[in-house]
């Protein structure tokens, strides 16, 4: 019962901040390639950032292994945001 | 005992398939979320009718404008390029250093002159001038007028709790994790068409489930627009990754700001250079837009890269038929007197985000369609704000018959922190709106700081009916301050007639549908706040032994159970 209840902490945990690290990263690369000027681009970025946010945390939640989900959100977040730093303009 | 059971074998909801796990992350998720939720959505309702709402809260101001009312309408201001110079002398003379001049030469009657400037300090200043000599316009609170924020105070509620940052940032997660519950629950709901057209009435919590499920159902492109437009508002804020990643650490919000919003402002050049007679331009401008000018924006006065905007008003009858609510604007460059920027009305300054924003925060605030499309958000955001309350009600109809045992030996104190929370947000929250209306009416006209105490009023009512709804027992409580809402909404106009001699079918005589509107309202939600109570009152407990027998003649079936009803 004790380890339950640590895993679910743990999805818990994951949806929350590694979800929200999934939308940062996935904003940042938006905002560095979409063909648009930089305060578009960015807008466009948040403004689409709570659908990321809103499928991360059901997919945290459908999927069956825990390892899994955590990996699913900072893989791919630390990807997106690395490429997204790199591709970005006028960042001093 | 049977929960037990199913803890046994399926350890985590995931492992009981997408829909269990859907069924788990909405009943929970939206569970710690639906008291805040509720209070929001209910706030948000309300703050779709402010200015009515408003109207009814100063009804000095109400009455002056009913003696009023069968003046001849007030001739249009002519002398536009008087004002405008007026308005120029101002603001040489008393505030040469300002970088931005902002001056509203309303031409409609019932409008003056105003100046606004960004002083050198930071900070924005503004005054109120005479339009016919210039002078500045002191203004002295009238005394026989109540001080309030009226209305204002549901939309303040509504988006920051009243606190500030902070309440953006409450505001925002409890959206978010409303939108999660939203996509959650139509997963959870495989039959979802065939649900809506379902009700079984008074059977418990069958009944609640389907409410629950109608409501959600029928408004439910409405929830997610309104959650999502919501966000909309403050997303560089809640997501600022992208802003400081496009415009580095050093105070990115304000670059990204300046990029926005002063698109082609112009740097100062240090040349000197007078500020030309501004009418021609307002008249080239309205040419340009084909709105009537509202605002008139300099910038960097008195300087050769001077260079000044011309805003255009919104006529009602424009945003009949358009979602954006940007109106025209067009800037011309002072030293060459060339046209420099256009924006048509309804267009973006920037691009096709601009532009999604701009009718993403119309959408949300219901800027658009006139009263009929408010009366419609009205009704949406009351299916809005009762899925909120059945779906807080239902998970405790639901354990009140078989305990879930979810908090192992605390389970019964913490459902009955749930009741608690269950009657102080939903009936209580509403008691302390209505408390609000009552406390603009019982507050002495002269006090000092009235409009705070008109909040403190709202907050403290709310604080006493969740300290009443902890000390009852659940049901007598429920019974209590459902009787309680409705005894001040019924009343809400005989307070009016008491305090102001004001009354309804006064109101309706001279034409006064926004107090009267207020006033019918609120003894509708009485009405059917008594009838809360009465049905309350009625119940009678289920008697255990039939539930018990149900769960011992089919025990495999609890899970399916629960999975259906915890939509």
């Amino acid at each position: 019962m004790k380890s339950a209840n640590m895993l679910l902490f743990s999805r818990v945990l994951a949806a929350i901040f590694g979800g929200y690290a999934l939308t940062s990263g996935v904003a940042v690369l938006l905002s560095a390639v979409l063909p648009l000027s930089r305060a578009e681009a960015v807008l466009t970025a948040t403004l689409s950032a709570f659908v990321v946010y809103t499928c991360a945390v059901i997919w945290v939640f459908a999927v069956q292994d825990l390892r899994r989900a955590w990996l699913g959100m900072l893989l791919p977040a630390i990807l997106c945001g690395g490429l997204g730093l790199l591709l970005s303009r006028g960042a001093a | 005992m049977n929960a037990v059971k199913v803890d046994k074998v399926v350890k985590t909801p995931q492992q009981g398939g997408l829909r269990q796990a859907m069924a788990w992350l909405h009943t929970w998720s939206g569970l710690w979320i639906s008291w805040l939720l509720f209070a929001i959505f209910l706030t948000g309702t309300l703050a779709v009718f402010d200015d009515p709402i408003g109207h009814w809260m100063t009804p000095e101001h109400a009455l002056e404008e009913a003696a009023h009312a069968n003046d001849p309408p007030l001739p249009k201001v002519t002398d536009r390029a008087h004002r405008l110079e007026l308005a120029l002398d101002f603001m040489a003379k008393e505030h040469p250093q300002a970088d931005m001049w902002e001056i509203w030469p309303v031409q409609r009657p019932g409008h003056g002159l105003s100046a606004y400037w960004f002083q050198p300090s930071g900070g924005y200043g503004s005054a109120d001038l005479d339009p016919l000599t210039g002078a500045v316009i002191e203004h002295a609170r009238e005394v026989t007028e109540r001080e309030t924020i009226g209305g204002h105070h549901f939309v303040d509620f509504h988006y920051e709790l009243h606190t500030g940052r902070i309440g953006v940032w409450i505001v925002g997660i409890t959206t978010m994790i409303m939108l999660v519950a939203l996509v959650s629950g139509v997963i959870t709901h495989k039959r979802i068409f065939k649900d809506f057209f379902t009700f079984r009435p008074a059977k418990g919590q069958r009944s609640w489930l389907d409410a629950h499920n109608a409501v959600a159902v029928l408004t439910l492109p409405f929830q997610f627009m309104i959650a999502y437009t919501g966000l909309a508002f403050f997303s560089d804020d809640y997501v600022p990754a992208p802003v400081v990643a496009q415009y580095g650490m050093e105070n990115p919000k304000r670059a990204f700001l300046a990029d926005w919003n002063d698109a082609g402002k112009p740097a100062r050049s240090g040349q000197p250079l007078a500020i030309p007679a501004l009418e021609s331009f307002a008249q080239r401008a309205e040419q340009a837009i084909g709105q009537e000018i509202r605002a008139v924006v300099l910038d960097n006065p008195n300087d050769a890269s001077m260079r000044v905007c011309m805003y255009g008003w919104n006529e009602d009858t424009e945003l009949l038929t358009r979602l954006s609510a940007n109106s025209g604007r067009a800037c011309y460059a002072l030293a060459t007197g060339e046209q420099v920027a256009l924006r048509l009305p309804g267009e973006s300054d920037t691009g096709g985000a601009g532009l999604t924003r701009s009718v993403m925060s119309n959408l949300h605030m219901v800027g658009f369609g006139g009263t009929p499309m408010r009366w419609l958000y009205f009704f949406c955001g009351l299916a809005g704000t009762a899925m909120m309350g059945t779906g807080a009600i239902m998970f405790m109809v639901k354990r009140r018959q078989k305990s879930g045992g979810e908090f192992g030996a605390y389970t019964q104190r913490v459902y009955r922190v749930i009741a608690c929370l269950n009657v102080a947000a939903i009936a209580g929250l509403s008691i302390a709106c209505v408390g609000f209306l009552w406390a603009n009416r019982l507050i002495p006209v002269g006090l000092e700081h009235r409009a705070g105490w008109e909040v403190r009023a709202f907050f403290g009512v709310w604080f006493l009916m969740l300290v009443h709804a902890c000390l009852r027992a659940e049901k007598r409580a429920w019974i209590e301050q459902l009787g309680l809402l409705a005894a001040l909404c019924l009343l809400l106009p005989a307070l009016n007639l008491l305090s102001t001699g004001d009354n309804l079918v006064a109101q309706v005589a001279r034409g006064d549908w926004e107090s009267a509107g207020v006033e019918l309202c609120s003894m509708a939600f009485g009405l059917l706040a008594a009838w809360g109570a009465w049905k309350v009152h009625k119940r009678k407990e289920k008697p255990l032994k039939k539930t018990a027998a149900r769960e011992n003649a089919a025990p495999a079936a609890s899970l399916q159970v629960n999975t259906e009803g915890q939509s």
